[in-house]
C-alpha cells in the first residue's frame, strides 16, 4: 500500500471512528461492510470452524459497537479491531479447549476422490503444516497469520496485539522461529537445516 | 548469536535488520539449499493460512445477525442509566463472570472460572503460579436472595449484599472478607503445601515410577468394591472380574508385563500418565486377547498410546451444558457385550443416569457403535485389535453416575457383562504354561513362584517319580507377583522343594437357571462360558425351560441340546461346537463360508454375514484345506474364491462383499510400525501393495526401515509385492490393469504423522478373464524373483 494510500485510508478512517461515534446509524454498517471480510478471514484462519469464526465476528463488532463512544479518530481502525477479533479469537480457542474437530478438511477424506494418490500427497503436507501451525499457542499463531495473512507492518501489529512496537517485533521473531521448529519436527523442512 | 536458520524465519517474514541482512545473503551465497529452504518456509506460511474460496466467503445475513445483536439493549446496562456498570471478567478465557460462581486465585485474587482455574492448573496471571483456588462462600450467600418477611432485615440485608458485592467486584477481595474465610482458605493452602512437601519427599526418595495396583476383592472405592464382588453375578464372572486392573495415575510399575499377562481386563478411568501407558505392552497384551476398557477420565485424546486404541477418537467433555436428564439409546442391539441390554432397553431406552454429560467424540472406522446420547455422542463403543477388544464408556464420572443405580441388579449385571465380555478374547482357556517350579511350604501354606499362571490353573504335584496328587491356583497375590498361593486337592502332604508340572485346567463347571430362554441364546452363552464357539444351522430354534447347579459345561450341553432337539454334531472341530437340528444331520455335507468362519475362527467365533448378491456359496469338502494355514488366511483365501471381501463388520464379525472398486480402510497406527503393517497387509489381503514413497524424509526413512524389516514377513502371510510408486512395474500394473478394472491390484500404503494408512486396495474380482490373470501372475512371478 502506497504512502499517500494509506494516509487516505486513515483519513477515511477518521471520519469514519467520527460518524460512529456521533451514533450515525449507517457509519457502523459502513465499518462492518469495510472491515468484515478480512476479520473473517482472520478468524477463520485462527478459529478453522466456519460457525466459530462466524460468533467471533458477530462477538467482535458488538465490541466495538459497545465501545463506540471511546473510540479515538486518531488510531487507525483496522489494527484496532483485528485487536479485537484476535483477543475475542483466543478467548473462544481457550473456551473451546482442545476442540472436537469433524470439520471439513476430515469430511473431505472420503472414498471416491478421483486421484487418491495426489489426493494423499496434498492432504499429508496440509495436514503437517496445519498440525505444525496448531502446536503454537494462540497468541503468536495469531501474529503470524496477521503479519504474513493480513500484511501488517510492525507497527500495526503492535496496535492489534496492544504492545510496543518493539515487542511486537520480538514476539512474531519468535513466532516465526517456533513455526521453524514445528515444522522441522515434522519433516515438512529437512530436521537438520540446510546447513 | 542468530543462527542462519533464525534468519531464514525472519526473512520469510521480513523482520531482518541491516545487519542481519548481510548475514543472510551471505549465508544464502554459501549455502545453495537455503533458498530452497525458504521457499518451503513460505509455502508452509502460505499454505497454515490458506483457505478454499467457498470457505473465505462471508456470509451475506451475517450482518444481519450483528445488527439484532447490537440493537439489543445492554442487559448489563439499565435504560437511561448513566451509572458506572462493573463487571468481573475471567483472567483464563475473558468472559463474564456470575459473581457468586467467581473462583479467585489464593495469591492475586484473580478472578478465575474454577473449570478455566483447573484446565490452566494455576492462576493464569503472568507471574502468579498460585495453584489454590478460593471462593467468596460469606459474600455469596450474602448476595443470595432469602426468603425472609422481614423488611427491615431485608432491607439490611439487601444493602449488605449490594456492598459485599461491591467490594468483590471491585478487588475480587470479598472472597476473604470474613476472618472464616481468610483462615480456611490459609488453612486450604497450608494442606495442599503440607501435601506437595510430603509428594516432594516422596519422589526424592524413591525415583518417580508409576504403579499399577493388582486388584483384589478389598477394593477401597464401594463402587468399585461392589463391581468386583459381582453383584449378584453368577460364580465365573468373578473369577474374571478378580483379575481386572485399576490404573492409577499414582500408580507405580511393578512388573507390568507379567501382571498384563495375568490380566483379562484393563480398567483405565483416571488420567494416567502417558509415560506409564508407553511402559505398559498395551498393544501385545490386546493382541493376546486382553480386554481394555476406557472409562471415567481415561486420557483417550491426550494420550498418543491411548488414541490409538480407542474406539472412540477425539473424546472430550467439550460439550457446553449436559442435558438435565440425559437419556442414552442403543443402537446395536443384541451385541454380544451386553446380553442384557436388549432386555433392559425394552423397558425404557435409557442407560444410567450420566449426570456429566457424555463426552463429544468421533467413533472410528471399523468400530462399532452400541449406544449413544440423545445428541449422537458415543456413549458405549468398542472394537478389536487382535484378539483383544477395546471398550470406550463416554458417560463423565461414572463411579458416581453409574453407584447411583447399582442397587439395582440389571444395572450391575451390565457393567459385569461389559467388563466381562472385553475380557473375554483370553476366555480361552488357555492351559497352564509349562511349570518347572516347586513348591515352598511356609507355615503350612503352600506357594510357588512361577510366572503365567491364572487362578484356576492345576498343576501335579510330583516327588521324583512319584505322583503326590494336585494343587489349584487360588489367588494372585498382589506385592509379590511371583508368589502364586496354591491349594492341595485330595490328599497328600507336600514338602518344600516337590516339582510342579503342569496339569491342564480343570473342566469349567456351570449353574443355569433358564426359563422360556431362547435355545440358540443359550447355547451361544454356555459355549462362551466354556471358550469354545458354537456354529447353530438355523433350524435350531426352541424355547427351553432348564436349571443346573455346578454341572461340568459339557453336560449342560448335552442336556440343552437333547432338550432342544438337536445334537452337537460328532465332527468336531478345535473349540467349535456345531449343535444341528437332528432332522438335518445327513445334509451337512458341505461347508459354508460361514461354517468355515466359524470352524477357522476358533473361539474366536468369527461371523459372517454373506452378502445376498453373491449368493451362497458352498465350499465342497473335497476342497477343504489340505495345508496348515492361519484362520483369517484360510478365511480370506475363501472369500477370494467366493468373489467378494471380507470386511469387518464389529467384533468378531465380518461381511463378505462384493469386490468394487477402491475401498478406504482408514488409518492404522504406525507407532509401533511392524504389527500394524502386518494387520494392514491383512486387512487388505491385497496380492499388490504399492507403497508410495513420501516426499517427507523422516517418514520416507521410516517406513524405508519398517519395510525393509518387514518384507519376508509380509510375504509369508499374504502375497504381497511392494512396489514403489514411480517405479517401472507400478506404472506397468496401472496401466494394465488401472484403465480396465480401476484399482485392481493396487494399494496405496503411506505414512501422515503417526498414521500409517491404507488408502486403496483391492483383490481379484470376480470376472477377471483369464488373460489379464495371466499377465498379472507374470508380472508377479517376475517381481517376486527380483
Amino acid at each position: 500500500m502506497s504512502e499517500r494510500s494509506s494516509s487516505r485510508a486513515e483519513e477515511v478512517d477518521q471520519a469514519l471512528v467520527e460518524r460512529c461515534r456521533l451514533g450515525e446509524p449507517d457509519a457502523f454498517r459502513e465499518v462492518y461492510q469495510r472491515l468484515a471480510p478480512e476479520l473473517y478471514l482472520f478468524l477463520r484462519r485462527l478459529l478453522g470452524e466456519r460457525a466459530a469464526a462466524e460468533d467471533a465476528l458477530q462477538e467482535a463488532f458488538v465490541r466495538l459497537h459497545g465501545a463506540r463512544e471511546r473510540l479515538d479518530p486518531a488510531r487507525p481502525l483496522r489494527p484496532y479491531l483485528l485487536r479485537i477479533a484476535r483477543n475475542v479469537g483466543i478467548a473462544a480457542l481457550r473456551r473451546r479447549r482442545k476442540l472436537v474437530r469433524l470439520d471439513d478438511e476430515l469430511a473431505r477424506r472420503q472414498p471416491g476422490g478421483a486421484d487418491p494418490t495426489r489426493a494423499c500427497e496434498q492432504r499429508e503436507e496440509q495436514a503437517l503444516v496445519r498440525e505444525a501451525l496448531e502446536a503454537l499457542d494462540p497468541e503468536p499463531r495469531s501474529a503470524l497469520l496477521l503479519r504474513h495473512h493480513h500484511g501488517l507492518s510492525v507497527r500495526e501489529l503492535g496496535e492489534a496485539l496492544g504492545t510496543s512496537e518493539r515487542t511486537a517485533r520480538t514476539r512474531l521473531r519468535e513466532a516465526a522461529t517456533h513455526f521453524e521448529r514445528a515444522l522441522r519436527e515434522r519433516g515438512v523442512l529437512a530436521p537438520g537445516g540446510a546447513l | 548469536m542468530t543462527r542462519p536458520h533464525d534468519l531464514l524465519a525472519f526473512s520469510a517474514l521480513d523482520l531482518l535488520d541491516e545487519e542481519e541482512q548481510l548475514a543472510w545473503e551471505a549465508a544464502r551465497e554459501e549455502t545453495p539449499g537455503l533458498a530452497l529452504e525458504l521457499e518451503r518456509y513460505e509455502e508452509a506460511l502460505e499454505e497454515a493460512g490458506r483457505l478454499e474460496p467457498a470457505a473465505a466467503t462471508l456470509d451475506a445475513a451475517l450482518w444481519g445477525r450483528v445488527a439484532d445483536a447490537i440493537s439489543q439493549p445492554d442487559p448489563a446496562a439499565p435504560a437511561g442509566s448513566t451509572e458506572l456498570t462493573l463487571g468481573v471478567r475471567c483472567s483464563y478465557c475473558h468472559d463474564g463472570l456470575v459473581r457468586s460462581e467467581a473462583g479467585y486465585c489464593a495469591s492475586c485474587l484473580a478472578p478465575h472460572h474454577a473449570d478455566c482455574f483447573l484446565e490452566h492448573g494455576r492462576c493464569s496471571v503472568a507471574g502468579c503460579d498460585e495453584s489454590a483456588l478460593v471462593q467468596a462462600r460469606e459474600a455469596a450467600e450474602l448476595a443470595a436472595p432469602r426468603l425472609d418477611p422481614a423488611r427491615g432485615r431485608r432491607a439490611r440485608r439487601r444493602r449488605a449484599a449490594a456492598l459485599a458485592a461491591l467490594a468483590g467486584l471491585l478487588v475480587g477481595a470479598a472472597a476473604l472478607t470474613s476472618q472464616r474465610g481468610w483462615e480456611d482458605s490459609l488453612a486450604a493452602r497450608r494442606e495442599r503445601q503440607l501435601q506437595l512437601a510430603q509428594e516432594r519427599l516422596l519422589a526424592e526418595r524413591e525415583p518417580a515410577q508409576p504403579r499399577v495396583e493388582a486388584a483384589s476383592p478389598d477394593w477401597r472405592e464401594p463402587t468399585e468394591r461392589w463391581l468386583l464382588s459381582g453383584g449378584r453375578a453368577p460364580g465365573p464372572v468373578l473369577r474374571e472380574l478378580c483379575s481386572v486392573w485399576r490404573i492409577t495415575s499414582d500408580s507405580r510399575l511393578v512388573q507390568p508385563i507379567e501382571r498384563l499377562r495375568r490380566t483379562k481386563t484393563l480398567v483405565i478411568q483416571t488420567p494416567v500418565p502417558e509415560e506409564t501407558l508407553r511402559a505398559l505392552p498395551l498393544e501385545d497384551f490386546l493382541h493376546a486377547g486382553g480386554g481394555l476398557v476406557l472409562l471415567g477420565e481415561a486420557p483417550v485424546s491426550d494420550s498418543l498410546t491411548l488414541r490409538r486404541l480407542s474406539p472412540v477418537i477425539d473424546a472430550e467433555f467439550a460439550r457446553p451444558e449436559p442435558p438435565l436428564r440425559p437419556r442414552a439409546f442403543v443402537r446395536s442391539k443384541g451385541h454380544p457385550s451386553v446380553p442384557l441390554l436388549n432386555a433392559m432397553t425394552l423397558q425404557a431406552e435409557e442407560l444410567p443416569g450420566l449426570r456429566g454429560g457424555v463426552r463429544a467424540g468421533v467413533v472410528r472406522p471399523g468400530a462399532e457403535l452400541i449406544a449413544s446420547d440423545e445428541a449422537g455422542w458415543p456413549l458405549l463403543a468398542t472394537w478389536q485389535i487382535g484378539r483383544g477388544r477395546v471398550l470406550y464408556f463416554g458417560g463423565r464420572d461414572p463411579n458416581q453416575a453409574w453407584a447411583q443405580s447399582l442397587g439395582r441388579d440389571d444395572r450391575a449385571r451390565l457393567w459385569a457383562d461389559l467388563l466381562d465380555w472385553s475380557g473375554g478374547g483370553r476366555r480361552a482357556a488357555e492351559p497352564p504354561p509349562d511349570v518347572s517350579g516347586h513348591v515352598v511350604v511356609e507355615e503350612g501354606i503352600y506357594w510357588t513362584s512361577a510366572f503365567g499362571l491364572e487362578v484356576g490353573h492345576e498343576l501335579e504335584l510330583r516327588r521324583g517319580r512319584e505322583r503326590l496328587g494336585r494343587v489349584r491356583v487360588v489367588q494372585l497375590r498382589g506385592g509379590r507377583a511371583q508368589v502364586v498361593p496354591l491349594t492341595l486337592i485330595g490328599e497328600g502332604e507336600p514338602r518344600s522343594g516337590d516339582t510342579l508340572v503342569s496339569a491342564g485346567l480343570p473342566e469349567r463347571r456351570v449353574s443355569l437357571s433358564l426359563q422360556g430362554a431362547p435355545l440358540n441364546q443359550a447355547l451361544e452363552a454356555l459355549a462362551r462360558e466354556a471358550g469354545r464357539a458354537v456354529h447353530l444351522s438355523a433350524p435350531v430354534v426352541a424355547r427351553i425351560d432348564y436349571r443346573c447347579v455346578d454341572l461340568p459345561w459339557s453336560v449342560a450341553l448335552a442336556d440343552l441340546a437333547r432338550l432342544g432337539g438337536c445334537v452337537v454334531a460328532s465332527r468336531a472341530h478345535g473349540r467349535v461346537l456345531r449343535p444341528v437340528a437332528s432332522v438335518e444331520l445327513p445334509q451337512v455335507e458341505g461347508l459354508s463360508v460361514a461354517a468355515l468362519a466359524r470352524l477357522l475362527g476358533g473361539f474366536g467365533c468369527v461371523q459372517v454375514e454373506v452378502d445376498p448378491a453373491l449368493g451362497p456359496f458352498v465350499l465342497p469338502r473335497g476342497e477343504d484345506f489340505g495345508e496348515r494355514v492361519t484362520w483369517r488366511a484360510g478365511l480370506n483365501r475363501l472369500a477370494l474364491w467366493a468373489g467378494g471381501e471380507l470386511e469387518r463388520a464389529g467384533p468378531g464379525r465380518l461381511a463378505l462383499r462384493p469386490v468394487s472398486g477402491v475401498e478406504w480402510l482408514g488409518g492404522l497406527p504406525f507407532q509401533r510400525g511392524e504389527r500394524n503393517l502386518i494387520a494392514a497387509v491383512r486387512a487388505a489381503q491385497a496380492p499388490i501393495l504399492v507403497v508410495r514413497w513420501p516426499e517427507n524424509q523422516a517418514l520416507r526413512a521410516k517406513l524405508d526401515e519398517v519395510l525393509l524389516d518387514l518384507r519376508p514377513r509380509i510375504d509369508s502371510l499374504a502375497r504381497v509385492v511392494i512396489l514403489r510408486a514411480g517405479e517401472p512395474e507400478t506404472d506397468l500394473c496401472r496401466a494394465v490393469f488401472g484403465p480396465r478394472l480401476p484399482n485392481l491390484g493396487v494399494g496405496l500404503l503411506y505414512p501422515t504423522g503417526q498414521v500409517l494408512e491404507v488408502v486403496g486396495w483391492a483383490s481379484p474380482p470376480p470376472g477377471v478373464g483369464d488373460q489379464l490373470k495371466d499377465r498379472l501372475h507374470a508380472m508377479l512371478e517376475r517381481l517376486d524373483g527380483r
